[in-house]
This record gives structure tokens, C-alpha cells and sequence, in this order.
């Protein structure tokens, strides 16, 4: 290291203060300019948090919104050199602190991830689309799924229902099914049932839907294995329509 | 190629309009990599389309280069990546730090003007210049207290650029912000650089937000005093090519291109030979 104790330092300390607001350096810099640097770096965790979670930053109140994004930003080394993925950061961060407890606030978990995951796909690398042909079979052949989703199991229905309406009687297993679309790259968000859920993962091992619905049989003791095939391959062709199903396995 | 055109910074703010309506028409544009490397999606097929029409260079913010942290060397693979992707012909970055202690600040900081940040910087300068297999351009950077420094601003920058052997981007906006800032004049402190290193430089507009002090927004209109150091500028150094920084608190379109047609207007003036022109 060419650098001396003294000149890393300095640089720890003005850094520091950038974070915290804590002032540490005296005659080192000119004490009304440094504020300027405090206020610039804050600035920009603000915005980006703020464009990345806005339905959570309309909720929570001036005060709490500025404790978190200070107790954020002052405590967590962020580490992505890509600020717009600091958003990542400040979900994993917010668990990892449960700050759902600490602030009361029992879908505030839930919240951040759909706000988090649906900017995440929004902008994730490009998936491989795999290989399909646009006709098949429903009730023989393996459907293609389009890769770019993500399935989120929430407690509470974070994603229909504003925060001020969520509360205990609200609480109950809620899946989200997340996609971009291909075309247009915008994003798309389902409510959907539990069966539909784990047939979507089903589909993603390489299972036909006659094979998912006899692996479901287990879980669901469909009355009647036909009309529980009919119904997911229902749910599909209109997922087909809209987006997320891409076709038929080669 | 791009020597004495102007470009513009391309941001996500204008994109749709930029590629559709033919709004502004610079020679080139540039971006921070750090904010399309990874990207996806809707902005992806956006940032391919405007790259298939201009041609790109790209200005960093994370690289730190003046950190006392170790260099990224994750992020640099895939800044030699996308560089080589985009067929990008300069790669700068800011003379200043932009993490410590692990953790990323997302803004420049001033480096100590001191003999051993001279040495550890230019080191890095070094060691990323190997690495991506290209000279960089380092860019004198505003900033608005110093710390506890052992030499002035341009021999700072100098002895960087000198001992890491790399090119310099050179801010007109910042040098005349510095130079309200830190009482010094802007003309003398240009002839103290290394103006044989220059292969890039950038013009934007700035606020004055207190009495003695500017800070550097890029969210203004560039004002005549910096019109007037950018043309004198130009009369000492090789052409290259301009860009116009403008990052928020956009004008009307035909005002931006205003800006863009008055700094192509001079450096046309001062860069052509007169029986070419």
C-alpha cells in the first residue's frame, strides 16, 4: 500500500461523514463546504430508494423514512459499484435488521421485496429464451416458460391491496407470479392460486402438464384429475396470450 | 475520428424521444457503464438501438481510482467487457474516490492533494490501464473543500497523469467552478496541466449556491464565462472530442442543441484551419 495511515485517514473520515453526518475532520476542510458533500451523497440513496420503493415511501411516514434510509445507509456497507441495484441491498438489509418488528410494521418484508423484485426483472440481464415452437399439444407435450419471472409466496396481499387497507385480517399465503414481456420488456404481475403457483414449477423441471397434475394429485386430491388439468391448461393459454408462456418444447 | 465533434451525455430521461424524433443531433453520445452493464430488458433493446446510431464513449463512476480500498477487479471484467462490446474508444473516469472502508458512496470525493495519493493513484491508474489494455482518461474533478493538501490542484493532477502515462479529460465547467471556489485563475491553472495529455473534454453548466461557492450540477445552461475558457481552451490543445454533460433540469430540446451547436460552432473556429473552413 503506497498510501499512508494519515491520507487513508483522512479519506475514512470524509467518507464517513459522508454516511453518518458525523462530522470528524476539523482543520482538514473547510467546515461550511464538506456539508455540501454530506448532503449530495445522502441525496442520491434517498432518490434511488425513494424511485425504487415509492408505494413504501407514500406509506411510512417523513420520520421513518429518513431513520431508515440514515440506519441504511450509515450501517450498511453497500457493495454493488451500480447504484441502481442498491435497492437489492436495502431489502436484504431491512430483513436481516427486521425492521418489520422494530417499526411495526408486519408487511413491510413483503412490501420491499415486490416493490425490489418487480424493478429487479424490470431490468435483469437478458435470460437465453429456450428453444420452442409456437403449437403443441396441452395435454401431452412440455410447455415453454418464459425465464423472466419470478414467483414471490407473501404473506400479505402486498401487491392488490394498499398498505393502509393490510392488516391481520388480510394475513394469508398470497403467490405472485412477476414477468417481463418479451416484446416490450414491461413488467407484469399476477395474483395466483397455489396450484397454479407450484405448476408453474413443475413446468420449470421439464414436466408435462398430465405428469404435474398426477405429481399435484398428492398435495391437492383433486376430486377430478381432467377438470384439474383443464383448469391449469386454461391458466396457461391465457399466460400464453399474455406473455409468459412462449409455447411448446422442441 | 470524433476529434473536434461534440456528443452528448445520452440519459434514460430523453431515450425515447433521442431515438424517435430526432431531437438532438450529436456526433456521439456517452454514458456511465456502471449504469447499462447488466441492464436488461426494455432498456437494454433502448441502449442497443442508440449504439447501433452513434458511436459511444463512456465516462465511469465506481471505479474509485483514488480509494484506499483494492480495486474491483469483478466490476473491471466486466467494464472490459462491455468496452470491447460497444466498441467504445475512450473509457475516462473522475480523479477523486467513491468508496472506502467497503462500502460504495455513488458520488466523487476529493482525494488529499498529498505525495503518496500521487503515488497510490497513479499506481492504480497503472494497474487498470494494464488491465483493460487501453490508456484511460482521468478527469480533473470539482470539489468543494480540499483536504489537509500538501500541493496544489495541478500539480496534483500533473504528477498523477505523468506518472501513471495517462490521458486527461479535461472539464472546462470544473476548472472555472475550482477556480471560483478555491481563488485561483483559470487560465493560469489550464497552463499548468499537462494539455499534451487531453483526449477528452467535457463542458456543463453549474449553480452557485452560496456566496463563495459553485457547485457542479450539470443541471444548468453553461455560461458565457465558461463558453469563453472552453474557446481558449481549444487554442492550446489538439482536437478531441467535446461533450456536453446535462443530467437533470432539461431544457427545451432546441435549446439543449443550441448548446450543442455552439460548442461544435466553436470548436469549427478554433480547430479548422481557416482555408478548409
Amino acid at each position: 500500500m503506497l498510501l499512508k495511515e494519515n491520507t487513508k485517514n483522512l479519506q475514512s473520515k470524509l467518507a464517513d461523514y459522508c454516511r453518518t453526518g458525523e462530522l470528524t475532520l476539523t482543520t482538514e476542510v473547510n467546515q461550511e463546504h464538506v456539508k455540501h458533500y454530506r448532503r449530495l451523497v445522502y441525496n442520491i440513496i434517498d432518490d434511488i430508494l425513494e424511485s425504487a420503493f415509492p408505494i413504501f415511501f407514500e406509506f411510512a411516514s417523513d420520520e421513518v423514512w429518513d431513520e431508515i434510509v440514515n440506519n441504511f445507509f450509515s450501517k450498511h456497507n453497500c457493495q454493488t459499484p451500480q447504484v441502481w441495484k442498491v435497492p437489492g441491498e436495502f431489502y436484504e438489509y431491512a430483513c436481516a435488521e427486521n425492521w418489520k418488528e422494530k417499526y411495526k410494521i408486519p408487511f413491510l418484508e413483503d412490501l420491499l421485496l415486490f416493490e425490489w423484485i418487480e424493478m429487479d426483472i424490470h431490468t435483469m440481464k437478458d435470460e437465453v429464451i429456450p428453444p420452442h415452437k409456437k403449437e403443441g399439444d396441452w395435454n401431452k407435450e412440455v410447455v415453454v416458460l418464459n425465464p423472466e419471472y419470478r414467483i414471490l409466496s407473501t404473506q400479505y396481499p402486498v401487491h392488490t391491496t394498499p398498505p393502509i387497507h393490510i392488516n391481520e385480517k388480510t394475513k394469508g399465503q398470497y403467490f405472485i407470479l412477476i414477468y417481463r414481456q418479451p416484446e416490450s420488456g414491461s413488467i407484469q404481475f399476477l395474483d395466483i392460486s397455489v396450484l397454479y403457483a407450484l405448476a408453474i414449477e413443475k413446468i420449470e423441471e421439464g414436466k408435462s402438464i398430465p405428469v404435474l397434475v398426477d405429481e399435484l394429485q398428492t398435495i391437492f386430491s383433486f376430486p377430478d384429475k381432467t377438470e384439474a388439468q383443464n383448469h391449469i391448461i386454461s391458466f396457461l393459454k391465457d399466460l400464453s396470450q399474455k406473455g409468459f408462456v412462449l409455447g411448446f418444447k422442441n | 475520428m470524433l476529434a473536434g465533434k461534440t456528443g452528448i451525455g445520452f440519459r434514460k430521461d430523453f431515450a425515447e424521444e433521442f431515438l424517435n424524433e430526432n431531437i438532438l443531433s450529436p456526433n456521439f453520445i456517452e454514458v456511465a457503464p456502471e449504469n447499462w452493464i447488466d441492464m436488461g430488458g426494455y432498456w437494454k433493446k433502448i441502449f442497443d438501438k442508440v449504439t447501433d446510431k452513434y458511436p459511444l464513449l463512456c465516462h465511469g463512476l465506481s471505479l474509485s481510482i483514488g480509494s484506499p480500498d483494492e480495486l474491483d477487479w469483478e466490476f473491471l471484467k466486466k467494464l472490459k467487457i462491455f468496452l470491447k462490446q460497444y466498441n467504445v474508444s475512450i473509457y475516462s473516469e473522475h480523479l477523486s474516490y467513491a468508496k472506502c472502508d467497503n462500502a460504495h458512496l455513488y458520488d466523487l470525493l476529493p482525494i488529499p492533494f498529498t505525495e503518496d495519493a500521487v503515488k497510490h493513484t497513479a499506481n492504480r491508474i497503472k494497474q487498470v490501464q494494464d488491465f483493460l489494455e487501453r490508456k484511460i482518461a482521468i478527469e480533473n474533478v470539482s470539489y468543494y473543500t480540499s483536504v489537509a493538501p500538501e500541493m496544489d490542484e495541478p500539480t496534483f493532477i500533473s504528477a498523477i497523469a505523468n506518472e501513471a502515462d495517462c490521458n486527461l479529460l479535461l472539464d472546462v465547467n470544473n476548472i472555472y467552478v475550482n477556480a471560483f471556489n478555491h481563488k485561483y485563475k483559470p487560465k493560469e491553472f489550464l497552463h499548468k496541466l499537462p494539455l499534451e495529455r487531453v483526449a477528452y473534454i467535457h463542458m456543463a453548466g453549474h449553480l452557485q449556491v452560496a456566496e463563495d461557492l459553485i457547485i457542479d450540477t450539470h443541471g444548468e445552461n453553461i455560461i458565457d464565462p465558461v463558453f469563453e475558457l472552453f474557446d481558449y481552451t481549444l487554442h492550446h490543445i489538439k482536437p478531441v472530442p467535446v461533450l456536453l454533460e446535462r443530467d437533470f433540469n432539461f431544457p427545451e430540446y432546441p435549446e439543449l442543441q443550441g448548446e450543442l451547436n455552439k460548442l461544435q460552432g466553436i470548436c469549427n473556429k478554433v480547430w479548422i484551419p481557416e482555408h478548409v473552413a
